[in-house]
């Protein structure tokens, strides 16, 4: 979604853009000798069409594998949502309400763009997802491409999404987390509603398009720090400070950021996600949304999950929890929000990603499925960042599924083995909150800080063009 | 979510309302003590007669058609009932031949698996008297069987469904609380009914498995650590028509027996301290608040620098 709009925005911009282009080559040329570590162990000896076959075969066969399995073995393969969606679009098909199914609690379009399911092969909804697996790797090349990153970085960014174990199987598996990235922002936040929380990012980079004397352009990818043009980030990093003291007066706060650019996205992605969430109200009524939007703003569940707050809500299930107590739930995720929007809007990519991450960190609810939310992202970041794969990048990734395996091995014996092992699994959770937060620290400690945008100016231009005659 | 909740509690008391075993079936059988299983061997001896009745060949379950007639306003005197419903209702003869023929002997019950997925396995066996094939041969007969699930697990209603599509069962219902994650405290009783064919039945063997899928709720908090939920007995019943179907007066005639004695399974499933209440809910929020506030550090502290940098 977030893809789109920016392709939308370039648009306009195509004259500006050939001398950038220019800039991509001198750039290019620089990055075979300053490229980081994981492009040279790579290569460029595979292009994108080859990594797109290879993932494509990859996806079918696991595919069919999983018909496999689920045919011969007691564990299926089949994420048991897959079961949901396809329950509810076989009522769909057979003239009832997808609400019909008990835990369907999606947008009742994913029922309808699962009707092939009943109709041609229980396998449709499963290439669908992968398809969009796909999709979103295209939209890491096009995004890397117009920001200028090197071709055999994009590549590997690409594959980050592309071959990344919890993307390939969660899609083949029938999960449909993965697509609602390719659908519009109004339409996505009917269909999901977290990315709401991107709704202010989106805003406030809207206002700072518009909000200096020149025309805005792409800001390209340079190897260097502070390289590429140090006025706008300079100017970026006081905006996002000023920002600081403006969260304190929402009504200044207000006035500075209603352009008509941002009106007119509110506006729009607005009456979209009405629309669209009235036209299922009329289809379903009450049913579609308690389940599909109200359920999962009072989400409470007291059910093991990677979340902290999981014991904490079930040692008070019988209990009714006071405003207080939620408040006081909700203030961590939302400082956090605030913190990483104000200092890292600009860097769209960047900000949208460590929202998700401390989004799903704090939720009250937390299953592996969530954090395709932020692996969708993570290729639009690694470009800037200078943590090399050897060893810190390495570090980072055993640490984390480290944690989480330990956490995997208490679950298993609490709901497997039926031992009593809350504390423990308890104790994990927070491990995992702990490594969750010392990798995002890392992460911003490694980034190197690029708005999206920046203010052309003409000496700058002009300088580039020289360079390139 | 909320509504759905309210729901749940107007309906606790659905399970203590539907004794369907009292309508439908005498105890029947005395049975031996096991750990986690018991036996019945005697399908001769019945404690109390048979209670036997008519329904229309529109009903397909036995526990919603009850539900539906009956529901929560009846809270005793089932007994009564079932003789009123029966006396009024009986066809005679087809009732006599049903008890004469059919007998159901060897029920054996285990609890199958660990933790929170386990099965309740019930096999039993059905006897048909060797001079009667040509009666069973002008009449379709349904075994019928019915598990109360204790408030502590429930059976996944579309789960049982994938069952009938793979010709598992002939068909199957849950009936009750089919809320499917909730925990034990917010919940309400299930039926689950299974029906079975028995021309099938007879045809391969006369011993009968029915294994049902359970999953456990997690448990109301207790110091003790583990949750004892303690199942009672199945059900069974045999419910016969002529295979000849008169469209306007067309019923089920069925009988059943049960033992309501037995509740030796159990399962045992964990649940939390709720002494360990305080403790956790201040350390969980406490390292929330220091994890967020370190980000937030961390992201100033990044601002600042850049800031120094880059003037």
């Amino acid at each position: 979604m977030s893809q789109i709009s920016i392709e939308g925005w370039l648009c306009k911009k195509r004259e500006k853009q050939r001398i950038w282009e220019g800039h991509d080559l001198l750039w290019n040329q620089k990055s075979r000798v300053l490229t980081i570590d994981p492009t040279t162990e790579m290569g460029v000896s595979i292009n994108l069409r080859q990594m797109m076959v290879i993932s494509t075969i990859l996806r079918l066969g696991l595919i069919a594998y999983g018909e496999w399995q689920d045919a011969h073995m007691e564990v299926h393969y089949t994420d048991v949502d897959y079961i949901v969606f396809s329950d509810a679009a076989a009522l769909v098909a057979a003239g009832k309400s997808p609400f019909k199914r008990s835990t369907y609690r999606y947008s009742p379009f994913l029922a309808f763009l699962l009707l092939p399911n009943s109709i041609l092969h229980h396998c449709w909804g499963k290439l669908l997802f992968s398809s969009s697996d796909l999709l979103v790797g295209l939209f890491v090349d096009i995004i890397l491409k117009l920001r200028g990153v090197p071709e055999t970085l994009r590549l590997f960014s690409v594959a980050v999404w592309l071959f990344n174990p919890f993307t390939f199987t969660i899609g083949t598996r029938g999960n449909c987390k993965v697509s609602q990235a390719a659908f519009w922002y109004g339409l996505v936040v009917h269909f999901r509603i977290y990315p709401i929380i991107y709704a202010l990012p989106f805003l406030l980079v809207l206002n700072n398009l518009h909000a200096g004397p020149g025309e805005c352009i792409l800001k390209q990818w340079g190897p260097r720090k502070g390289v590429t043009n140090p006025t706008s980030g300079t100017s970026m990093v006081k905006r996002s400070t000023a920002c600081w003291k403006l969260v304190f007066c929402p009504w200044v706060l207000l006035q500075r950021n209603i352009t008509i650019n941002s009106f007119l996205f509110g506006l729009i992605s607005g009456t979209i996600f009405v629309l669209s969430t009235a036209l299922c109200f009329k289809l379903y009524g009450w049913d579609f949304l308690n389940e599909a939007l109200l359920y999962h703003l009072t989400r409470t569940d007291p059910r093991h999950n990677f979340s902290i707050y999981f014991y904490h809500i079930y040692l008070h299930h019988q209990d009714k929890f006071s405003v207080a107590e939620k408040l006081i739930s909700f203030l961590p995720q939302l400082i956090v929000q605030l913190a990483v929007i104000f200092r890292f809007a600009g860097d769209l990519p960047f900000c949208l990603f460590l929202q998700t991450v401390a989004f799903v960190a704090f939720n009250k609810v937390i299953t592996a499925q969530y954090f395709v939310w932020f692996f969708c992202l993570l290729p639009l970041i690694l470009p800037w960042s200078s943590m090399k794969l050897k060893w810190k990048g390495l570090i980072c990734i055993s640490v984390w599924m480290g944690s989480q395996l330990h956490w995997l091995l208490w679950g298993y014996l609490l709901e497997f083995k039926g031992l009593n092992v809350f504390i423990q699994l308890w104790l994990a959770s927070l491990l995992f909150l702990a490594t969750n937060t010392s990798i995002l620290l890392m992460v911003i400690h490694h980034h190197r800080f690029s708005p999206v945008f920046t203010q052309s100016t003409t000496t700058h231009s002009a300088t580039i063009a020289k360079k390139l005659d | 979510m909320q509504l759905g909740c309210n729901k749940k509690h107007e309906e606790r008391h659905f399970g203590g309302v539907i004794t369907l075993e009292v309508l439908l079936f005498l105890l029947w059988g005395i049975g031996c003590c096991k750990v986690d299983s018991f036996d019945l061997q005697n399908d001769v001896k019945r404690s109390h007669p048979n209670i036997a009745t008519e329904l229309p060949c529109s009903q397909k379950y036995l526990t919603g058609y009850f539900y539906e007639k009956h529901g929560r306003q009846l809270d005793s005197d089932f007994l009564d009932l079932a003789q009123e419903v029966g006396s009024d209702e009986l066809s005679g003869r087809l009732v006599k031949s049903l008890t004469n023929i059919f007998g159901f002997s060897e029920l054996h019950r285990s609890l199958i698996g660990e933790g929170s997925h386990r099965r309740l396995v019930t096999s039993f066996k059905l006897n048909l008297k060797s001079n009667e094939l040509s009666w069973l041969n002008h009449h379709y007969c349904e075994i019928v069987f019915i598990e109360r699930l204790p408030i502590g697990v429930f059976a996944d209603p579309f789960e049982l469904q994938h069952l009938v599509e793979r010709q598992v069962f002939q068909d199957v219902s849950v009936f009750g609380d089919t809320n499917l994650e909730l925990p034990s405290a917010l919940s309400n009783e299930s039926i689950v009914e299974v029906h079975l064919n028995a021309h099938h039945v007879l045809s391969r063997q006369s011993e009968i498995t029915v294994e049902l899928p359970l999953h456990a709720r997690y448990p109301p908090l207790d110091v003790n650590g583990y949750s004892r939920i303690v199942f009672g007995s199945p059900d069974l019943l045999i419910r016969c028509r002529p295979q000849v179907i008169q469209p306007d007066s067309c019923s089920w005639t069925l009988t059943g027996w049960s033992d309501r004695h037995k509740n030796d399974i159990f399962w045992l499933v964990p649940c939390g301290n709720k002494e360990h209440a305080t403790l956790v809910s201040s350390i969980t929020f406490v390292s929330a608040l220091v994890s967020a506030l370190s980000i937030v550090l961390s992201v100033l502290c990044c601002s600042t620098k850049e800031d120094i940098k880059n003037s």
